[in-house]
């Protein structure tokens, strides 16, 4: 089919909004975007292949570098195929305590994504609100794992630190104090003018077309999808939740899904918290042979690891499927696809929060 | 003489993508269906599709599979939906004449698994091509 | 010393530029540099200003351990950077490939040698604040009496 395009406009890989390399090539009719199409590339390394034939006490903190924004779910999807595999059980405490530690992750993951997008419609003011807000995340963080980014603490059977009564107490005022802060912001952000003329009704992204291209997580939850891998969680189960469901599909109810949820999870750490009883955090076991394929929810989505080890605990065959592998691809060919400006295209880009770094591996 | 300018083949990229562990898991679905050798629809893919494409291919398949659509026999044999929408490997035209043959065989008497076969040897020269 | 020369000094050591680019990590170094914006660090105090445009740049940051996609584009990236320019790498993967540098991987460290690297700050990934005090430290260094070396 021959088709009118006047100008192809290629961005990145390095741009200013971009926080990773990646390039957007556009096919516009004035200002109007035709068709988009991603280069990737620019962040391979090859993790699967170096993962193969390493013991999972290596591959552990290989898995945890995959993506640095959200490294604990990596590492906690990792360990939970690897304990599927063996049948090792977990104490509560312990399994009270990686869904803090993966709440706080989340929390920071989404203020994260939620100031790119700020930061891309150009609402500095709001973006360093939130960029302030997501430190006092990491300092909870921190202050629980030892680490700011990498900080591996969960381990088959347990985690690695225990958490003090006075630290319980603190992280609840942190926790307070992220939703008291945040109300105000997201206030900001539902009032804002400027805000709803970029986000509103920018990035049209359907049902139909979620289920079609396999969206996950927040992106997919803004269409009306209702999946959320923590619905399958053990742990989750057992306490009181549900997704945040949006349907209009455009910018807005992708940063609102985020918002939301980061009020989800600070009920979530709270109810934790309540019910955390004294005990052991960590048990014993051993790695054994066998495969398992077991999908959590990370910030972006459904992250799944398909892991094969042998019988001295060495991975033989791994293969990870990021949530941003799906939300890329949605986001280059559904929603950048009609959008109405050239300045929207960036803006659609970073509110399905792309992490390449997932997606590439 | 119009020098394109930062556009590099990007083959050898696009290569390293569809030979990742869960990507050969699909490849060889495929590749045992369609009777076909892993790398000839590694060629095709990466001359179809751009590389955010690529990545999600794997993710693509289960959707696919999960549809009510592969329940239909003809979907399921010749898979339409599969190398047209899911992972587009052939223009929506192709895919139609290619089910418009095989109805018409179908309609004239001839046995279905001999219609479905010459369905398929189309699809399999479309792919090689 | 001429004074326009400390007078030049002076301003280079209050209005540093930085862009950064990611040949290759895990996006850990790349949240703290972003982390380095919050008001909590608040960069532009020294007067750093981060915007990710090459041709304005004094400090290029670079994290990551080289992928191939960057073989030909990272000398362009830094051929764009006017003079005086200084490049610093961050983290372990630029200097060393931290874990990815094995047998197997695509990647390609360090970046020193493909682009001339002034300063390393190693850890996985080093804090904010560490960031922060290379570029501090560093700039006024490199960037003093610039015209002068150059005679």
């Amino acid at each position: 089919m021959k088709r009118t395009v006047d100008v192809s406009l290629p961005i990145g890989p390095v741009h200013p909004v971009f926080k990773e390399p990646c390039r957007i090539k556009c096919e516009t009719r004035g200002e109007y975007v035709l068709n988009a199409e991603i280069e990737l590339g620019y962040v391979k390394k090859g993790i699967e292949r170096i993962m193969r034939g390493r013991p999972w006490q290596e591959v552990m903190f290989l898995a945890e570098r995959v993506c640095g924004i959200c490294s604990v779910i990596h590492n906690m999807v990792f360990i939970e195929g690897v304990e599927l595999i063996s049948d090792i059980s977990l104490t509560d405490r312990a399994a009270y305590l990686r869904v803090i530690v993966n709440e706080l992750d989340r929390i920071q993951s989404h203020l994260l994504a939620n100031y790119s997008y700020c930061y891309t419609i150009e609402h500095e003011t709001l973006a360093m609100y939130l960029l302030n807000l997501r430190e006092t995340a990491m300092d909870a963080l921190e202050r629980l794992t030892g680490a700011r980014v990498t900080c591996s603490y969960i381990i088959p059977g347990g985690v690695r630190f225990d958490l003090s009564e006075a630290d319980a107490r603190w992280l609840q005022e942190t926790v307070d104090t992220i939703d008291s802060e945040l109300t105000r912001f997201v206030t900001m952000f539902k009032t804002g003018s400027l805000i709803a003329l970029r986000s509103k009704e920018v990035g049209i992204f359907t049902r139909e077309e979620a289920i079609e291209s396999h969206a996950v997580g927040p992106t997919a939850r803004a269409s009306g999808l209702t999946h959320d891998c923590r619905l399958d969680h053990p742990t989750y189960r057992r306490l009181d939740f549900t997704p945040v469901v949006y349907t209009e599909g455009d910018n807005y109810a992708r940063i609102m899904v985020r918002f939301d949820e980061v009020f989800q999870s600070t009920a979530l750490i709270r109810e934790c918290l309540d019910r955390l009883e004294l005990g052991k955090i960590r048990g014993g076991g051993e790695v054994i042979a066998g495969t398992s394929r077991w999908a959590g929810e990370a910030p972006r989505g459904e992250l799944t690891y398909q892991i094969t080890t042998d019988e001295y605990g060495r991975v033989m065959n791994i293969g990870i499927r990021t949530p941003s592998i799906m939300n890329i691809e949605a986001c280059a060919h559904y929603m950048i696809k009609g959008v109405l400006s050239a300045a929207d295209v960036t803006s659609t880009y970073i509110s399905s929060d792309p992490c390449i770094a997932c997606n590439e591996r | 003489m119009v020098e394109y300018l930062y556009e590099r083949d990007l083959s050898q990229m696009k290569y390293i993508i569809v030979t990742s562990p869960l990507h050969e898991t699909v490849l060889a679905e495929l590749a045992e269906h369609y009777g076909l050798g892993r790398q000839a629809i590694r060629r095709k893919m990466i001359e179809e599709c751009d590389m955010s494409f690529l990545e999600n291919i794997p993710a693509r398949y289960e959707v696919w599979k999960a549809e009510d659509s592969p329940r239909d026999p003809m979907e399921r044999q010749l898979g339409m939906r599969l190398l047209t929408v899911c992972i587009p490997m052939l223009s929506p035209e192709e895919m139609k004449a290619v089910e418009a043959s095989v109805r018409s065989q179908i309609s004239e008497g001839i046995p279905e698994a001999e219609a479905y076969e010459a369905g398929m040897e189309a699809i399999r020269e479309m792919i090689r091509r | 010393m001429s004074r326009l020369q400390d007078l030049k000094n002076t301003v280079r050591s209050k209005s540093i530029h930085v862009c950064y680019v990611n040949v290759g990590s895990c996006n850990g170094c790349d949240i703290e540099i972003l982390a380095c914006l919050a008001p909590r660090y608040d960069i532009e105090q020294y007067g750093i200003y981060v915007h990710n445009n090459p041709r304005e740049a004094d400090v290029l940051l670079i994290t990551g351990a080289f992928s191939p996609q960057w073989e030909d584009k990272l000398m362009e990236l830094w051929e764009k950077i006017p003079e005086p320019k200084v490049a610093i790498a961050i983290g372990n993967c630029p200097i060393s490939g931290c874990v990815f540098n094995r047998e197997g991987s695509y990647v390609d460290p360090p970046v020193r040698k493909h682009i001339p690297i002034g300063a390393e700050v190693p850890g996985c990934p080093p804090r904010p604040t560490e960031i922060l005090q290379a570029v501090l430290s560093l700039a006024p260094v490199v960037f003093k009496d610039y015209e002068g070396g150059n005679e």
